[in-house]
């Protein structure tokens, strides 16, 4: 049984970017080009069932990572194995070990109906059909693709067809699963199943996750550890928890009061929202302590609820990518 | 991977193929309307030819229509549009999803299209037979004739399959595959199918055309209706075999070309 190990060793990738266009370049003059690292020396390793979100903003490199990651593009310099075979040189065999959902492309063939194309994979795969027929019930169930195995992927709507994608995906029970945007376009309850669904897969198979998303619902829902990229380097690679603990530079106060409008004024404090004996502060906490600014409302206010949240994570998210942390 | 996985993905794929093709009752429909248009201009044109002018060489103005209406049947036959989905796939990075699959995207594609292919043939066969000896007025192929054709019509349509999904890859080095197609589709009508019957051409293209696969996709074909000796008709399916294994050949290493060519530039 191979493993669903992912190591990746000083990984570089440059792409050549036209500077001179062609309306304004002559018939006979030189195309000139500019070399642009998408990814540059990035190293990491994620072990067997792994879940691991791999993020940063537009142009970072994820997707680039991700590509090189399942073959489809080589780098230019570095080592990768992806369950301890050469991506770009075993793309073939490493087919089998690995499953791969593009929010924006299809594994289903549109002009046929979706157990077709399912029934085309399993082929493609050479699935033992018994083996085949069992998982494929089991997905049925797990995304409730019972009623749209008869229609042509054409059809279906956005979520369906992202349902029948992944369940595509994991017909060969994959050991690594790269999952580029899943939820792109998704509704909300779509997003939340699709979400259960894969945890509840990557726990039963004890599948490797990598997953690039900016929903950072999907990143806290599904993974337990952040891998945080920018113009291609690594700058943070930490447990979710951590994450949130070291990066949460404040928290929010939720207080229901006694008084009709309460008030609040400190330095570090910033009132967030103020409303009929409701007050929500966000307190830096670099600054004050929580605790004190606990005990200061407890001492002003009449306090019929109090509340306290870490920052979200989309907030920390947008902190880091505007501040561009170093992790050390 | 061995023979049997090979076998049964390719047979699930050009049944696919034949059901596909078969819900596509439209653009059926739509094929038999343009090949009767232009069989009936074809006839019209061969008629004007005098008689004692073909006469030469061995061919009667029923031979040239009949022949004429075998090689558009064959051309009719083979999906042609499909380069257009390849390369739409290139450009939306769609083809990355075929490409990490453990088996080879331009095989299974052609099987796929291949299925739709034989459809096509079945759908257009009665109705060649009916226009080409409405046209013609007359019967010329004997059912021997008939079988030969059939025998030779799937490596016909398996090469230009070949062709198509080649021209559809060109995007990767070009910006569009659509002047690749123009040139394929032109070089299979004027190489492959006017050079038997016609010898308007000099004899270098003559002799040109026979190192090209062009022949060996209609002409091959069409040679059934022209009163062939044996002989003659042995050469050609001769000549047809070694192009579809050139072909196949040249297919695989494509295919590795295409897939260096994506992992290097990168797809769109």
């Amino acid at each position: 049984m191979i493993s669903g190990t992912v190591e990746v060793e000083k990984l570089t990738r440059r792409f050549k970017v036209r500077v001179n266009d062609d309306a304004k370049r002559g018939w006979f003059s030189k195309k000139i080009y500019k070399e642009l690292d998408a990814v540059a020396q990035l190293s990491f390793s994620i072990d067997q069932g792994e879940k691991v979100a791999f993020i940063g903003p537009n142009g970072a490199g994820k997707s680039t990572t991700l590509k090189m990651l399942s073959g489809l593009l080589m780098p230019c310099e570095g080592t990768a194995r992806v369950c301890g075979l050469v991506p770009w040189d075993q793309t073939r065999e490493l087919a089998r070990h690995i499953g791969l959902v593009f929010g924006q492309k299809s594994h289903l063939w549109m002009n046929l109906p979706v157990q077709d194309s399912f029934d085309l994979l399993a082929r493609i795969y050479d699935l033992d059909e018994q083996a085949y027929r069992r998982q494929l019930s089991r997905l049925i169930e797990l995304f409730s693709l019972s009623e749209f195995l008869g229609q042509y992927a054409k059809n279906l709507s956005l979520g369906q067809r992202m349902r029948c994608d992944i369940a595509a995906a994991l017909l060969h029970k994959p050991q690594v699963l790269f999952l580029d945007e899943p939820t792109i376009g998704l509704d909300v309850t779509a997003k939340s199943l699709l979400r259960d669904h894969l945890n509840k897969l990557a726990d039963q198979f004890d599948t490797t996750i990598l997953l690039t998303s900016h929903d950072t619902e999907d990143i806290e829902k599904i993974c337990q550890r952040v891998i945080l990229i920018d113009h291609g380097q690594k700058l943070i690679d930490t447990s979710l928890m951590e994450l949130q603990r070291r990066y949460a530079q404040s928290k929010i106060l939720r207080l229901a009061t006694e008084e009709k409008e309460p008030d609040y004024d400190h330095p570090h404090v910033v009132v967030e929202q103020q409303g009929d004996h409701m007050l929500v502060l966000k307190v830096d906490v670099t600054q004050v302590p929580i605790e004190v600014v606990v005990a200061d409302c407890l001492n002003r206010f009449k306090l019929h609820d109090i509340g306290i949240e870490g920052l979200p994570l989309d907030e920390i998210i947008k902190m880091l990518y505007e501040q561009r942390v170093c992790y050390l | 991977m061995n023979t049997r996985h090979n076998l049964s993905v390719l047979m699930t794929a050009m049944i696919m193929g034949l059901r596909d093709g078969w819900s596509e009752k439209l653009v059926l429909l739509g094929t038999l309307m343009v090949y009767g248009v232009i069989i009936m201009l074809y006839a019209g044109v061969m008629r004007m030819i005098p008689p004692a002018d073909i006469a030469p060489l061995g061919l009667t103005q029923s031979q040239m229509i009949w022949y004429i209406a075998t090689t558009e049947f064959i051309l009719f036959a083979a999906p042609s549009w499909g380069f257009k989905d390849i390369q739409n796939e290139i450009n939306t990075e769609q083809v990355h999803l075929d490409i990490i699959r453990p088996f080879s995207p331009a095989l299974l594609r052609i099987a796929f299209w291949y299925g739709e292919a034989i459809v096509r043939f079945c759908v257009l066969f009665p109705f060649y037979i009916l226009t080409a000896t409405y046209f013609a007025e007359a019967f010329e192929p004997s059912l021997l004739d008939l079988l030969g054709i059939i025998a030779c019509a799937p490596l016909s349509l398996f090469m230009a399959l070949v062709m198509y999904y080649a021209v559809g890859t060109s995007c990767l080095w070009v910006v569009q595959s659509e002047p690749a197609y123009w040139v394929v589709h032109k070089g299979i009508f004027l190489l492959g199918a006017m050079i038997w019957p016609i010898v308007f051409y000099p004899d270098w293209l003559g002799a040109i055309s026979w190192f090209t696969p062009f022949p060996a996709i209609l002409a091959v074909c069409g040679k059934w209706v022209l009163g062939s000796s044996a002989l003659e008709l042995g050469a050609a399916f001769a000549h047809q075999v070694v192009w579809a294994v050139l072909i196949l050949y040249a297919l695989m290493k494509f295919e590795r070309i295409v897939l260096r060519r994506i992992q290097g530039e990168g797809a769109a």
